[in-house]
């Protein structure tokens, strides 16, 4: 991290060499953008002059200098000109040449690039303006005199506007008639003076005195205030962002807000999380609907059948979010109870999370650079056996190839040591924005290369942001968006269900024998050693690469004061390309010869939007409502090809015209489409009563004819009994709001294709050739329909002393019904399962927002916090019965080392319960065995199984519920602290209650064979003789890990209070500088500790995320890391 | 102005609107039955799509044999967590093979009623179109038989399910599974074409021969059946019709014995096979597809040594991976007595191979010769290599579920029990002739069996027993024939038997080899013998269909 303190050239020259390189087609293809503004720019130069006593030539020059026009003029024609005295601050030269011309006496007309001097003034100006503006200069300052640097002057009722300069100050031009003028900073009171005559003002702005109750939120297809707003909706700046080692958008709020849950896949780089509002709906899909700028992206919809070999290419997606620059988010709005979510209709019920990106404001150009650096190292290790250690191991249980071993003692790795190493990555922002007269821009540059912590596993991505807002004419507004990115990452292979080494970097590590060499005498790396950890990190390649271009435009026509049109129209494009090569050494490599996998798929969908707003006050009453339609179609295609028998393993995936044989090609297009009306009207009455409507009528054409469409109302109220006579009398009470909605809305995760029954194909041989012929594919449901969640939300705010403390609590019920539900059926039917509408979950939950302003002078201390608790069971088990089980997928199933599911969904429970045998204790002597179920074939030392129906023997239905993977409540906790220049923040994460299903344990601490390296902390615990241990077993030979049974033993505490972020940053003082108006350097510190009783590498960790049937398990799976963080940001 | 404005999106707003309230939705990747089932070609196509079911890994090419090999003959190492059937039972409803072989015939049923009813509704000509319905039945037939042999009394549907049918179908009796085993394969026996009569392009595709051949072997399984359920009044028309439908294959002329029985393993002559294999499993080397997916099949992997260079496809080396091996005191007893010099021993095991590095290996119970590396206490199956296979999956040896020489042995059987030794003797002395052929030099032993040696009906009976045992070892039979079959006490079960009696009769453990005292100790694999239990007789339901099937129930036992 010093690295990047020191080097902040370097990160400048690293993004100029980002830029200029020629391998990045990318920043080429972007440059474009950067053109048009340049171009625009030529347009709206600004002039900075504070000139006393000069030549009319010398002033001439400094206009010539800021700007790319030349004077053109007779020397007689200023000669007798005095010297003037000439200050404009940051105006736009047209104004500037009019005020000077005016001091001059003289006229002058602008040609191409020339500005030439005429004799008279009046009309000669080829633009026209008012005769006689005058110009208003002035200071802006806080109530100690500290001029406000970059605060923001308009001319009310005008697109006119400057920025105050470095010491405040600023200039305008006024129109004769004169005008108001409105002042504004952040986080300072704005102000209004009427100007009439040119004149110098002094503007003291006061600071904000109160969190503002009067904010704007944004809610789906508009913004509400805050103080009418009936819904649970929580608000997110992005501030800080750049300061944390945060890629993606989850990462950005996790923690952050009341009522959210997220947890990583794995902690390798780009890699995907499971997001979850409120407790999971589904038992299909629990991810939220993103929206965009306006713009809904869903995520994990479409899934294409891409083929491939299941052991090689069954790797956990990468996260479909990993091209959005959390960077460029201005802030996120949570949309969580129904009254907020029914706009969105059939896309709801998961919640909703409303994404605004940054935008240019008005006011001179700011340019902002970040960089940051990351060292970042594994949290831990695990101990395993060394050389000797296994020795004796092998000795204990008898084992016959302990010679072997013996010869080797001279080798000894820590396979983990090896694989894990100290990642340093970059991460380099580079913003422009600004605004003036009717143009607003913001353009945002990005590159960052993540390294992992496991060697040779990296995710890049570089994009650039472009957003444009255009006033065409006073009632016509018009915006466009533009995002182009690229991302890349290499997948350190990651955890599996399969359970093959060869599919897991982390399992292989911690599996390798300690004595075993990565080598050969060649020096290579030996692939004839089945999952040599060293094959699969430098050998192996999988890397998956997604290009977007995602824009959209929107239109907003304001008809009049209260009715404006708004259309919003778009398209979304995202390529991506995912390239897998399995070397010999591999599991599927050595079958294959090399195998290869190519799956390349492009998606598109575009978006047509018409809404129409109204908002008008009548009296005591106010009426806000939105109406529209919207019309958004994705199309799909695909194209997967795979490839073995390779000569050799140099070129990869790189020439599949080197295999000798190819697999089967997978192609596919599919096209589909949602089609909507939809509505909502907040009315309010004197501003305290508050009622609002919504509702949405959705077609998708993935269900089925006849089931559509469907319609998602909602209705809440509200009662800002703040305004109230009764308790305005109450001086410290500042807010105090309730509010209560329902309503409904849906999920509609059905796979493309559901409703039909298809075709696909098998192959036979058939006269000694293979033939591929047509089988049956599902069982369509023609009566398939949304999922739909009816919630119930109470909530309430309250701000104390002005607000500077404020306290939410929301408590919330939802049910949701129908739920879309791949039904394990018959396998008479000819399929294992159906996807219905059935069963239904429930989810309840209380949710409590803290925040406090605590210190307000020069040490500045501000808290906040969140707790979430929410208890979710499965209610209806629809056609399964009272009795039935929806289990979750297998884990470790090849090679049959536990074929058994170890989720289970069941009523009353909560959806993917974790589901196995007891273990309770271990067989201390011949006389327990004897009495024990297992008489037959356990011997002291043994794991006890209990017997739990008691029939005397251990069966599968002595299998029960044995853990919950839901946590009992989550929790942040958030201090800001600023004194002088330094700023601390300190993020504190709490998890409470979950269990964790730790499946490296499985192989680790069963003892049981030589196949693979154990746990040191098993072996040193083992069962010896009666009385040694209870909880681990002897070292035995043969009878299979834990005998093929999944236990609550490897079940385990995943609490943890975890130190997530610690930041603390400091503002240079600047003294003379000019060029940079604002320089902060900063240090970060990211899981710096972490408080568990979990043995495993990380509690955070949740291997098959986006499975809601199998939540909370750690197999193989790529840690987190401990971060630490440095770097700078600059404002020119 | 601001008129414009409002016209033109109230106009951009119908137009939306008209434009977009159709959500239609196109899958033009994927077909379904009315976009591509046109013609009877197409047809053909779906019935291709049958056999596809019996090649797959759920199928014949492993989860079965994970399953049903292993009886009191071979059994598997310990790498294979199902162990050997009877000795080290692992086996449990919950075992994933059980459920995945179970859907398999499902789906296989599944899909050959879908294409019946295509057969019905697509315009082709009527013996085209018995011919198609036939093979469909023939399919469905066969996977009922196996069915009901595994699991008992089994559901019965011959509809394609959909969304509405009936997802908790009840059990049909044992009696009534075999009644449409019978109705299908018997449609086969007037609408398929014989084997010399059918195109080479649908050679491996099932044949009336195949329909006379699993009728006859049904009828006899379920004649067995009943007289192991006191049902020995119903039983002759059971085994007649066995041996009548036996007579009809081999008095149609259109199968012969294979001269050399070691012909019949050889992988580069295994189409000229197809003279004696009445139905098999066709597999093909894969290039394609390298792992378990693949079209090839894996028993060469399987059954050969993990040291025998060129016979199982795995590694460089092309190596076996010596899952399953041969039960001592079973190899033993084909070397001695009767079976003393049979051919077919000597074909069917391997106990002496050259290994990678060119020295001699050898098992039990050969005696090391001086020089040779290293003795294992298991012998091998040999009936499975092939020098040419791609991989470990990728195999072009075939799996004969039926061949002539069982078609005698059903003859002899079902005869045996109907009317005694004596007109049983010709069809199962056949064997013993083609055995004493040899590699076409002659040899005297094994002798034609003779009154003399079975006087009894009992007694012939065990002899059919053990000659089944080697004829057809490592070809899906043992655990069959053991369920199936009476032992001379006509009460027992050959399983019953040879669990509960002889096998605790061995002395147990494996044989070790020392200079001094050679080859001794035990002769089985295990030195425990899980005691017998009726339950063994089936396997148990799969839990996942009991999970969802509440009508279903368990097996006794399990």
């Amino acid at each position: 991290m010093i690295y990047a303190l020191l080097k902040p050239v370097s990160c400048i020259r690293n993004m100029l060499y980002l830029i200029s390189s020629s391998k990045k087609n990318l920043f080429y293809s972007v440059a474009f953008f950067f053109s048009l503004f340049i171009s625009t720019n030529l347009y709206s130069q600004k002039i900075n002059i504070d000139v006393k006593n000069k030549a009319v030539q010398q002033v001439f020059k400094v206009f010539e200098n800021q700007s790319s026009y030349s004077f053109i003029y007779a020397k007689t024609q200023i000669e007798k000109l005095k010297p003037i005295d000439f200050k404009v601050v940051n105006i736009d030269i047209v104004e500037a040449l009019d005020l000077l011309f005016k001091n001059l006496g003289l006229g002058y007309t602008i040609s191409g690039k020339n500005i030439i001097i005429k004799e008279k003034v009046a009309s000669n100006s080829i633009i026209e303006r008012p005769n006689k503006s005058f110009v208003v200069t002035g200071q802006v300052i806080d109530e100690k005199g500290k001029p406000l640097d970059g605060a923001s002057v308009i001319l009310v009722a005008t697109n006119k506007g400057t920025q105050a300069d470095k010491d405040g100050f600023f200039s305008i031009t006024i129109p004769a008639n004169g005008g108001t003028l409105f002042f504004s900073f952040v986080s300072f009171e704005p102000t209004t003076i009427k100007v009439s005559k040119a004149t110098e003002l002094k503007v003291v702005l006061k600071p904000q005195s109160e969190i503002k109750a009067d904010e704007v939120v944004v809610v789906g297809y508009g913004t509400v205030r805050k103080s009418d707003l009936t819904g649970a909706v929580s608000q997110l700046k992005s501030e800080g962002v750049s300061e944390k080692p945060i890629m993606s958008v989850e990462q950005l709020i996790q923690g952050r807000v009341s009522g959210v849950q997220i947890q990583s896949g794995s902690g390798a780089p780009g890699a995907g999380f499971s997001i979850v509002l409120r407790g999971g709906n589904s038992t299909s899909n629990n991810q939220p609907l993103y929206v965009i700028d306006g713009y809904p992206v869903e995520v994990g919809n479409g899934d294409l059948q891409t083929g491939g070999n299941n052991q090689a290419v069954a790797t956990p997606p990468t996260n479909p979010l990993a091209n959005l620059n959390p960077n460029e988010i201005e802030n996120i709005e949570i949309l969580k109870d129904a009254s907020s979510t029914a706009i969105y209709g059939s896309r709801g019920a998961n919640g909703v999370i409303l994404i605004t990106t940054k935008r240019g404001k008005k006011g001179g150009e700011r340019v902002e650079f970040n960089c940051r650096t990351d060292v970042a190292n594994v949290r831990k290790t695990l101990p395993v056996l060394g050389t000797n250690d296994f020795l004796n191991y092998a000795k204990e249980m008898g084992s016959i190839d302990t010679t072997s071993i013996a010869k080797n003692l001279f080798i000894d790795h820590n396979w983990q040591d090896e694989i894990f190493q100290q990642a340093i990555s970059n991460d380099y922002q580079l913003g422009i924005s600004g605004g003036e007269g009717k143009t607003n821009y913001a353009i945002i540059g990005n590159y960052a290369k993540t390294n992992g912590i496991v060697r040779n596993s990296n995710f890049e991505r570089g994009g650039i942001r472009v957003n444009i807002d255009r006033e065409v004419s006073s009632k016509f507004k018009i915006g466009v968006n533009v995002n182009a990115s690229k991302s890349r990452s290499k997948l350190g292979v990651n955890g599996i269900s399969t359970g093959l080494n060869s599919s897991s970097v982390i399992a292989s590590a911690l599996y390798a024998k300690p004595f075993i060499q990565p080598f050969n005498s060649n020096g290579d790396i030996d692939q004839t050693i089945d999952a040599n950890p060293f094959t699969l990190t430098d050998l192996l390649k999988d890397v998956y690469g997604n290009t977007l271009f995602f824009t959209n435009m929107t239109g907003i026509y304001q008809a009049n004061k209260y009715l404006s049109v708004k259309a919003n129209a778009g398209a979304n494009f995202s390529q991506s390309l995912r390239q897998t090569y399995y070397p010999r050494g591999t599991y599927v490599g050595t079958l294959s010869n090399g195998y290869a996998y190519q799956n390349q798929d492009s998606r598109f969908n575009y978006l047509g939007e018409l809404t129409i707003n109204y908002n008008r006050r009548f009296g005591e009453s106010n009426v806000n409502a939105v109406f529209g339609h919207t019309y958004q179609k994705w199309f799909v295609d695909g194209l997967a090809a795979q490839a073995t028998n390779f000569p050799s393993d140099n070129l990869g995936y790189y020439s599949f015209q080197m295999a000798q044989a190819y697999g089967q090609t997978f192609t596919s297009h599919q096209e589909w489409s949602l089609a909507s009306f939809l509505g909502r009207v907040v009315y309010s009455l004197k501003d305290k009563y508050l009622l609002t409507l919504t509702g949405r009528q959705d077609a998708a054409s993935r269900l089925a004819p006849g089931h559509k469409s469907a319609f998602f109302p909602s209705a809440a109220v509200g009662w800002n009994i703040n305004k109230e006579a009764f308790v305005q009398k109450i001086k410290w009470l500042s807010t105090l709001k309730v509010r209560a909605s329902y309503g409904l809305s849906g999920n509609q995760t059905v796979s493309i294709g559901a409703t039909d029954q298809f075709l696909t194909n098998d192959a036979a041989v058939i006269g000694g050739v293979l033939t591929r012929g047509y089988i049956l594919n599902n069982i369509g449901n023609p009566n398939l329909g949304w999922e739909n969640t009816r919630q119930i939300n109470l909530g309430a705010e309250i701000g104390i002393l002005k607000n500077r403390i404020s306290i939410e609590v929301n408590l919330y019920k939802k049910n949701t019904n129908d739920l879309l539900i791949t039904l394990p059926i018959t396998g008479v039917s000819g399929f294992s399962n159906l996807v219905t509408n059935a069963g239904a979950v429930e989810n309840k939950g209380i949710e409590f927002d803290f925040k406090a302003r605590v210190l307000q002078q020069k040490f500045k201390w501000n808290f906040s916090a969140n707790l979430s608790i929410n208890r979710n069971k499965m209610v209806d088990m629809g056609p399964l019965g009272d009795t039935g089980k929806i289990f979750g997928s297998t884990f470790l199933n090849s090679g049959g080392l536990l074929s058994q599911p170890i989720h289970v969904t069941s009523l009353g429970n909560a959806i993917g319960s974790f589901y196995g045998y007891q273990i309770n204790g271990i067989y201390q002597n011949a006389t327990e065995v004897a009495n024990g179920p297992e008489s037959a074939s356990a011997k002291p030392g043994d794991f006890k199984f209990v017997d739990i129906n008691g029939d005397g023997k251990i069966t599968a239905s002595d299998r029960a519920i044995i853990g919950n993977p839901n946590p009992k409540f989550i929790m942040g906790i958030n201090n800001d602290f600023e004194f002088k220049g330094f700023t601390l923040a300190v993020f504190i994460q709490c998890t409470y209650g979950n269990k964790i299903a730790n499946l490296n344990r499985y192989r680790l601490d069963a003892l049981t064979g030589t196949l693979n390296n154990v746990s040191k902390t098993a072996f040193d615990g083992r069962w010896t003789g009666e009385g040694t241990s209870n909880y681990y077993p002897r070292a035995r030979l043969n009878g299979g890990y834990f005998n093929s049974r999944f236990s609550n033993f490897l079940l385990e505490d995943g609490s943890f209070v975890r130190l997530k972020n610690v930041t603390l940053g400091y503002n240079i003082p600047l003294g003379k500088v000019k060029v940079v108006k604002n320089a902060r350097v900063f240090v970060t510190a990211t899981n710096l500790v972490t408080i568990t009783k979990y043995t495993g590498y990380d509690p955070e960790v949740n291997t098959n995320y986006n499975n809601p049937l199998t939540p909370g398990v750690d197999n193989g799976t790529y840690p987190q890391s401990k971060t630490f963080s440095a770097g700078i940001n600059v404002r020119f | 102005m601001k008129n414009y404005f409002i016209s033109c999106s109230f106009a951009l707003l119908f137009i939306t609107i008209n434009s977009c309230t159709k959500v239609d939705q196109q899958i033009f990747d994927a077909s379904t039955s009315a976009s591509v089932i046109k013609n009877s070609a197409d047809v053909d196509n779906a019935i291709i799509g049958l056999y596809a079911q019996f090649n797959s890994w759920s199928g014949f090419k492993d989860q079965q044999f994970m399953i049903y090999p292993y009886a009191d003959d071979l059994s598997s190492v310990a790498v294979n967590n199902l162990g050997t059937w009877g000795t080290k039972i692992n086996i449990n409803s919950g075992v994933g093979n059980l459920s995945n072989v179970w859907n398999r015939y499902y789906k296989a049923i599944s899909n050959a009623n879908a294409v019946i009813g295509y057969a019905n509704n697509i315009t082709m000509t009527d013996s085209t179109r018995a011919k198609m319905i036939a093979e469909a039945k023939f399919v469905r037939g066969l996977s009922y038989f196996y069915l009901v042999q595994y699991f008992g009394a089994v559901p019965i549907t011959t509809t394609v399910f959909n969304a509405d049918s009936d997802m908790k179908p009840k059990r049909s009796s044992v009696d009534s599974v075999y009644q449409q085993i019978f109705a299908d394969f018997a449609e086969g026996t007037t609408a398929l074409p014989t084997r010399l009569a059918q195109p080479s392009k649908e050679f491996n595709r099932a044949t009336r021969g195949a329909a006379f051949g699993f009728l006859s072997k049904a009828y006899l399984t379920y004649a067995n059946y009943l007289d192991l359920n006191n049902r020995t009044s119903e039983s002759n028309t059971y085994y007649g019709n066995a041996r009548d439908y036996a007579d009809s294959v081999i008095s149609s002329n259109q199968y012969s014995l294979i001269a050399d029985y070691a012909k019949l393993w050889d992988v580069t002559l295994e189409k000229n096979a197809y003279n004696e294999v009445i139905f098999g499993i066709a597999y093909t080397r894969d290039a394609t597809v390298s792992d378990i997916t693949s079209d090839g099949s894996n028993w060469p992997f399987i059954f050969n040594p993990q040291s025998r260079p060129n016979s199982g496809g795995n590694g460089a080396n092309k190596v076996g991976g010596g899952q399953i091996r041969v039960h001592p005191w079973f190899y033993e007893k084909y070397t001695v007595g009767q079976y003393l010099k049979d051919y077919r021993t000597e074909v069917t095991f391997t106990t002496t191979w050259v290994n990678t590095t060119g020295k001699t290996v050898v098992t039990f119970p050969v005696i090391p010769p001086s020089g040779a590396l290293s003795n294992e206490s298991q012998p091998y199956i040999n009936k499975y290599v092939d020098p040419n296979a791609l991989n470990s999956q990728n195999s072009e040896n075939d799996l004969f579920l039926l061949r002539l020489s069982e078609i005698y042995l059903i003859r002899a059987e079902a005869e045996n029990e109907i009317n005694g030794p004596s007109n049983a003797l010709a069809s199962f002395n056949k064997l013993r002739q083609r055995a004493r052929n040899a590699n076409g030099t002659s040899r005297t032993t094994p002798t034609d069996l003779t009154l003399t040696d079975v006087p009894t009906k009992e007694d012939m009976r065990m002899a059919i027993f053990d000659e089944r045992g080697l004829e057809l070892v490592a070809e899906f039979n043992r655990w069959f024939d053991l369920v199936r079959m009476r032992y001379k006490d006509n009460v027992r079960t050959m399983y019953e038997y040879q669990f509960g009696t002889f096998l605790p009769s061995l002395t147990p453990g494996k044989p070790t080899y020392t200079k001094s005292a050679g080859w001794s100790s035990g002769r089985t694999e295990e030195t425990n013998i899980i005691p017998f239990e009726r339950k063994y007789l089936l396997y148990p339901i799969p839990a996942n269909e009991i999970g969802v099937n509440p009508y279903i129930g368990q097996n006794n036992g399990w």
